[in-house]
């Protein structure tokens, strides 16, 4: 059985902003049990809660996003992966829906959000889910909350403002298609997501990048694409093809079920209609090799039995005209530490570039916003201890993890040749945006041990 | 002494006045609504009644009692203002189980919309009505319901199909007596695919008790062939049905496979996972292919570990979990996708944690435990702790690489100054050393540092424990034991002191002139120790023993203890087979059965059918149809007895009585050798096989085989001219079968001499044996 009980939206406080009962076999009340054991969470020795858990025979599942949980309750043994799926696609779908998904717009719009949930669930079980299939159920029309504020009030995970090309991908989708003067756009984000550790002296211990073509369309009619990929894409790592230099080789990908795949093994191409709304065309996985964007090079010097400095250099292996930014190191320090001062290079601060010592935390944030390809920059820090160095000491220095985005670059080499309308008039030229950008998932550097 | 209660206090009634006040200006507001909804001048503009009734929605949400509006949205309710009558029905379905007879008054509207011309309309009617939950409604429900059902629109049948799953759980007969139960089965056929799930979805939930909906093959094949045409929902959902098909023969098996192979290229994990359970199932039932079926699976489920969403990935890890530890080898070639982040949530660490041990192998060890080593030094000790316990995993999975372990967790002890690594080292050198041994020598010099600075209980007593089993022969050892009898009263661990006991008289029996006092000073301390009742009764225990007879009380107290092969959760194999039939649902996160947290209303039987190896030829046949009433006990007896069933041609059969309960063979047993030769020796030869393979395999090749079919290998050898293996196993009546087996290189003919405990079902276990090397006649 795969259908949920009760739905609902809590804040980051707790409080109850959407909450509908489908089934009503579950008990009033579970909002609050829900919240006290996500933020009490004793078990199995974390102090996280799981995605799923159950307490008193009620399976609770949420996700979290943009702070807010959402949540389903449910008393049948669900596929954790449907109903978790399911969760994902309702917050997608309000976004759609409401430009934003943020507190202020789930309240603002919380008639659209029954009516949606209504049209995706019917007792609990989901029945549609894509975004312009309920476009003809849906009547409500969004209320929009202001974008400017709700950049600065709300840290929007995904992309920062300057990547962003123009305010129009925080458009409702009903509000696009209603407007008389609406542009016919769509949006094509290759984003990837790196992962990386190096040990003390440089050398990549593990690196693997996630990468996803992700689409958000606005074009009127839906009409049929046609997008094309690197020609010479290799799927699959112990392949004969993959032995050949030179081109980019996938370990896997999988594809949005709107993909059909017919000219994709000869020529790599992907045929599809785009659904309304933002929607992942393609996942895929890469395990081999690529140039780090980022090298990291830290190490430890002992001034005194008391004193040390830790020296960290790094370099942006990029080329000339990319940049990081918002390149921010984190460092952990020994927590017997009296105080820690910094050192940057010269006319870093002009730069852009702060270092900031997190009593607190026991931490060392090197934030630099704008990091420019081929330049390198050292951060050194000198940390008084309270106590004569040793081992248990060391161990408590590192390691460093960097977090940063590329705009205009991906680690991979995955192109994306054109993306075309497969039936071309000459009075529908959509405007098509194409970015390409690299994110940090897990960038760390170790020390050396010794 | 009852202290008579005391009255009331004042202050609850002062509570109730304020609550009812603040609950007045509440209902003044609601009465500020009632009044609106009731102006006139309301009633004729709608974008003011939208406000009002959105107000009264923002209430509800709120959790503040509007029901008494319910007469004033009714009336609201009949408007061809769609937006306002959705409003309006959402109302009235959230506050007509308490309002039962104001409900009948929107009865009237609900039943008219369901004959609007607007196909939207009339689905949104028909949704609302059957969602009233009121049984009084069900007689006006009926016939729009049946009308419904045959609606030209789509959208109006769907919601139908689910308006027959209301009524069902309101009133079991009306849809039984209307037969619309059946109408609905026939909706499975439906041309439009949401209808078709939707029917799907019904059927199953109205059929739980009975386990479920039934599929045959022609439902199956229709399903298969448009499996696309679903949204990934009703994909999910269809998936999750098929997995309880048995398809009839092994080309069969394949087609279905070729069918969903596309499903795996999805990026829908809820789907990707439901058909990968088809294949895992698949799997034991292709003995030959099951490596190249959990290849197949390998990179589609690893995808989806790259999924942003760490709800997602973490129940995505969850399952791979079990695919490691169901097929050891798959995944371990991608080990470093298994190493932990640092910013992701403790949940999916530990999950990693317990997989990155599993994908160890003779190659990559180095490279893993190097990592582990920097987890070890995690500044969470949580992480630490587990990163230890995953060296111990290791270390028993690979004994080549035993040695550097033991000696890395020495390392840690001595280099690591916390007292949770410690702790957990010793722990695991602990059992490790019940494994292997003869690495006690390298363990003792540590252990006295280890009684100095380790101060956590578990610790310390598996410190004691260790100088009791193998330090007997140790210098020190006497005077370390004299120490803590020493410090005994300052000793608040009764755990520590238990282990104390045991260790100082371990110790006696090895060296009884030097141990002697002691042994006599601790055991009249502890029977003077009242403070803890177990802890006393031991210590009498022990006294009496040791005067009632010395070499008796050396029997009890040293017994020889089995060797550790494996660590305690790996031998519940019974559960990890019940979680692996529960693939993809919620057992998995929990790592327990659905019958420890589904209530019986909301269980599903899994709907194997119980088979047994020496019923498989009758029941074949049966399988099909007897799909649920049989509880599902073994999806690895259902797989062997298909796999016997094919090789009946050769004359494997129902050789095991009737009267006996069906036979099969335990999981995970273990033997020692010395027990297997006297077992050997004393048992006479009960059956012999004789068996031309078609190539002489690596001796790995026939272990690996024979242990896919629970039978386990002693030892084997190569004698030049042919391999020899001893082999084991132990059957459902918990007798003890030994093989032993020569295979001639040059000939490629297997001779095998069973000998068993009760010779009754040797031969069956022989056949069991043949039918294990399928793969190689």
């Amino acid at each position: 059985m795969f259908s949920v009980s009760q739905f609902y939206i809590l804040s980051p406080r707790g409080d109850t902003i959407i909450s509908r009962n489908f089934r009503s076999d579950v008990d009033k009340g579970t909002a609050e049990v829900f919240f006290h054991s996500v933020k009490f969470w004793k078990g199995d020795g974390g102090n996280e809660a799981p995605p799923c858990f159950n307490i008193d025979g009620v399976n609770y599942i949420f996700i979290k996003q943009s702070g807010l949980y959402f949540v389903c309750t449910t008393k049948y043994n669900v596929s954790p992966n449907f109903a978790l799926e399911l969760l994902a696609r309702l917050a997608k779908l309000f976004k759609d829906y409401c430009g934003v998904l943020s507190e202020e717009a789930i309240r603002k719009n919380f008639v659209l959000i029954y009516e949606l949930l209504d049209e995706v669930l019917d007792y609990g079980y989901p029945m549609v889910s894509s975004t312009e299939q309920l476009k003809v159920h849906v009547h409500n029309e969004p209320v929009m909350v202001d974008m400017i504020k709700q950049a600065n009030s709300f840290k929007m995970p995904t992309m920062n403002q300057k990547t962003t090309p123009s305010s129009s991908v925080y458009k409702p989708v009903t509000l696009a298609a209603k407007s008389g003067q609406q542009r016919n756009e769509i949006f094509v984000d290759i984003l990837e997501r790196l992962t990386m550790l190096f040990n003390g002296n440089g050398y990549t211990l593990s690196s693997h990048i996630d990468g996803s073509i992700v689409m958000k369309s606005y074009l009127s009619g839906n009409p049929p694409l046609r997008l094309a990929l690197n020609e010479d894409l290799v799927v699959g790592k112990g392949s004969e093809a993959a032995n050949y230099g030179g081109s980019v080789v996938l370990d896997d990908c999988n594809f949005h079920e709107c993909v059909r795949l017919d000219d994709f093994e000869s020529m790599r191409l992907l045929n599809f209609v785009p659904p309304d709304g933002e929607f992942v065309l393609m996942n895929y996985r890469i395990t081999s090799d690529f140039v780090a964007p980022f090298r990291i090079y830290p190490h430890v010097e002992e001034n005194s039995s008391t004193q040390i400095e830790i020296v960290v250099k790094i370099r942006a292996d990029l080329p000339q005209n990319n940049f990081g930014v918002n390149v921010q190191a984190t460092m952990p320090v020994p927590t017997r530490s009296n105080g820690v001062s910094s050192r940057l290079d010269s006319g870093a601060a002009a730069a852009g570039q702060t270092a900031e010592y997190r009593a607190k935390d026991h931490k060392v944030v090197w934030t630099i916003k704008k990091f420019q390809g081929g330049a390198e920059h050292t951060l050194r820090a000198k940390v008084d201890l309270k106590e004569p160095m040793s081992p248990a000491i060391r161990r408590e220095i590192g390691p460093i993890s960097l977090s940063f985005e590329i705009p205009m670059f991906n680690a991979s080499q995955l192109q994306v040749k054109y993306l075309r309308i497969v039936e071309q008039h000459r009075t529908y030229n959509p405007h098509r945006w194409v970015r390409y950008v690299s994110q940090s998932a897990s960038y760390v550097s170790r020390f050396s041990t010794n | 002494m009852a202290t008579p209660v005391p009255p009331p206090p004042p202050a609850s009634a002062g509570g109730r006045d304020s609550s009812s006040k603040y609950f007045d200006t509440k209902r003044g507001e609601v009465t500020d609504l009632k009044a609106l909804l009731r102006n006139q001048a309301v009633e004729r503009d709608p974008r003011r009644k939208r406000e009002v009734i959105k107000k009264v929605i923002a209430y509800m949400t709120l959790g503040i009692d509007v029901s008494s509006l319910f007469g004033e949205v009714v009336m609201a309710s009949a408007t061809t203002d769609l937006v306002l009558k959705k409003m309006c029905y959402l109302f009235l379905s959230t506050y007509a189980a308490s309002n039962e007879e104001l409900a009948t008054l929107c009865i009237n509207t609900m039943t008219r919309d369901c004959q609007d011309s607007d196909p939207l309309v009339r689905g949104l009617a028909l949704r609302s009505l059957s969602s009233l939950g009121l049984v009084t409604v069900t007689e006006y429900l009926l016939p729009v319901l049946l009308k419904g059902l045959r609606d030209p629109a789509a959208y109006v049948r769907r919601n139908s199909v689910l308006a027959v799953l209301k009524l069902h759980n309101l009133d079991k007969a009306i849809v039984t007596e209307n037969g619309l139960d059946d109408i609905v089965t026939k909706m499975l056929q439906d041309p439009d695919p949401q209808v078709s799930a939707s029917s799907l979805m019904v059927v199953a939930e109205i059929n739980i008790e009975q386990g479920g909906i039934q599929l045959d093959r022609a439902l199956v094949i229709h399903l298969l062939n448009r499996i696309r045409d679903y949204n990934e929902w009703g994909q999910s959902f269809i998936l999750h049905l098929l997995a309880k098909y048995r398809p009839e023969s092994e080309e069969e098996t394949f087609q279905i496979m070729n069918v969903l192979d596309s499903c795996l290229r999805v990026a829908s994990s809820a789907v990707v996972l439901a058909t990968t359970k088809i294949f895992l199932f698949y799997a034991d039932s292709l003995r030959h292919i099951k490596d190249q079926i959990y290849m197949r699976l390998k990179q589609p489920t690893l995808t989806l570990m790259a999924n942003p969403s760490p709800e997602l990935r973490y129940s995505v890890l969850k399952h791979v979990e079990i695919m490691v530890t169901r097929c050891p080898g798959v995944f371990d070639s991608e080990f470093k996708l298994f190493y932990i982040h640092y910013n992701e949530p403790s949940p999916l660490k530990f999950t990693k944690l317990r997989i990155l041990p599993e994908l160890a192998n003779e190659t990559n060890i180095h490279e893993l435990v190097h990592e582990l080593t920097e987890y070890v030094q995690d500044v969470d000790p949580e992480i630490s702790k587990r990163a230890i316990i995953a060296f111990g995993r290791i270390a028993v999975n690979i004994p080549a690489g035993a040695d550097g372990i033991i000696n890395q967790l020495l390392e840690f002890i001595s280099n690591i100054d916390l007292d949770t690594v410690r702790t957990e080292a010793v722990n695991v050198i602990k059992d490790l050393l019940r494994k292997y041994p003869d690495r006690s020598a390298d363990v003792l010099p540590a252990l006295p540092r280890c009684l100095r600075v380790i101060e956590n209980p578990t610790g310390k007593a598996a410190v004691i424990f260790l100088l009791g089993e193998f330090g007997a022969d140790m210098r020190q050892t006497p005077y370390l034991l004299e120490g803590l009898i020493a410090s005994y009263d300052d000793e608040v661990s009764v755990q520590v002191k238990a282990a104390l006991l045991t260790a100082v008289c371990k110790v006696f029996f090895r060296r009884p002139p030097e141990v002697h006092a002691m042994l006599k000073r601790l055991l009249t301390t502890m029977l003077n120790d009242t403070s803890d009742t177990n802890l006393h009764d031991r210590a009498l225990l022990y006294y009496r023993l040791l005067r009632h007879d010395v070499q008796e009380a050396r029997r009890c107290i040293t017994c020889a203890k089995s060797p550790v092969v494996e660590f305690a959760e790996e031998r519940l194999s019974g559960l990890k087979q019940q979680l692996f039939e529960e693939f993809n649902t919620l057992s998995i996160l929990y790592d327990k059965p659905a019958e420890q947290f589904v209530d019986e209303k909301h269980l599903e039987t899994t709907s194997i059918p119980q088979l047994s190896f020496a019923a498989a030829a009758a029941a074949n046949a049966a399988a099909a149809q007897a799909a649920q009433q049989n509880h599902a006990q073994s999806y690895d007896d259902t797989a062997q007895a298909y796999h016997g069933n094919d090789d009946d041609l050769l004359g494997v059969g129902g050789h095991a009585s009737p009267s006996r309960q069906p036979w099969s063979l335990q999981a995970n047993v273990t033997l020692d050798q010395e027990t297997f030769q006297t077992k050997w020796e004393a048992a006479d030869t009960a059956a012999t096989l004789d068996l031309p393979l078609s190539s002489c395999p690596p001796a790995d090749q026939v272990e690996s085989l024979a242990a896919e079919n629970r039978i386990y290998c002693m030892a084997s050898g190569d004698l030049g001219h042919a391999l020899k293996f001893f082999f084991f196993g132990r059957d459902s009546n918990d007798v003890l079968h030994l093989a032993e087996v020569q295979l001639e290189k040059a000939s490629c003919q297997l001779t095998a001499t069973v000998k068993s405990e009760d010779p009754t079902d040797a031969q069956t276990f022989a056949d069991s044996f043949m039918a294990s090397l399928g793969a190689l006649l």
